[in-house]
């Protein structure tokens, strides 16, 4: 992945590795095709891509124009609280599992696996309180605006197929992720793609 | 909202990114008033007019007169 390629398709070419990273290495442990500690150390530094991944994309929105301090500062939040995220997770997840804490512990451990959540949240209010170009601030509230709408349709339509039983039942924090996946549909949806 | 930014910047042989770093906004910012795509705020468009050193009417076209001359 070097000069050859565009900003943008190197971007693109870092967020299929890390996908097929993430997703392959979670199958590998989740298959029990590598069981065990090593799955989940393995499944745990998939998530190291996310540091050239998010270099990539800002040498991308550099190269389109669209690149500010705010943004930089927000996508380094991101990716500490993401990989902070995935640490905290795995070792709390296995701390409830294989030492059976009593129920006080577990509402700690609950409450500081939602901390890296809680940090993305800021890392985004942040953004938009410090992004001063205009411009880039419209299209980020455009986004998160149709991000809730496309996270309102999806949780109120699975919680019906759900209530109908047509669908198993989801933990409520994978509302972070599927409203993640709407930024991504907001920007599909702007006029103006480019950035 | 029609605008002559286009026109104004070449006739300084400014490129977006040179106005961007002189109004201190984005390339994109630009780009997306230039092509009609975004309309800046009073703030941002007095910026731009004392930048060409121009009343605001004479960079952006209102989009009523705009139509009423279509008319």
């Amino acid at each position: 992945m070097n000069a050859i390629t565009s900003p943008r398709a190197n971007s693109r070419l870092w967020l299929g590795a890390y996908l097929v990273a993430a997703f392959g290495t979670g199958a590998l442990f989740r298959t029990g095709v590598i069981p065990g500690w090593p799955g989940v150390a393995l499944f745990a530094a998939s998530f190291l891509l996310l540091i050239p991944l998010v270099r990539s994309v800002e040498r991308a929105q550099a190269a389109a124009g669209c690149a500010s301090p705010a943004m930089r500062l927000y996508n380094r939040r991101m990716v500490i609280a993401s990989l902070t995220y995935v640490v905290v997770l795995l070792a709390g997840a296995g701390a409830a599992a294989y030492l059976a804490p009593p129920t006080p512990v577990r509402v700690v451990l609950a409450i500081v696996v939602a901390l890296p959540v809680l940090m993305m949240i800021r890392a985004m209010a942040l953004l938009l309180r410090t992004e001063t170009d205009e411009y880039l601030r419209m299209r980020i509230v455009e986004q998160t605006l149709i991000a809730t709408g496309f996270l309102l349709v999806a949780a109120s339509l699975y919680g019906f197929l759900n209530v109908f039983d047509l669908a198993p039942r989801l933990d409520a924090y994978l509302v972070v992720p599927v409203w993640a996946v709407g930024l991504g549909v907001g920007r599909l949806f702007q006029r103006d793609p480019s950035c | 909202m029609l605008n002559r930014l286009k026109v104004l910047r070449a006739e300084r042989d400014w490129s977006q990114q040179d106005l961007a770093e002189r109004l201190e906004v984005s390339r994109q910012s630009v780009n997306a008033i230039e092509t009609g795509k975004y309309d800046p705020s009073l703030p941002l468009a007095f910026r731009i007019a004392e930048l060409f050193d121009k009343p605001i009417e004479d960079i952006f076209t209102s989009p009523s007169r705009n139509s009423s001359k279509a008319i």
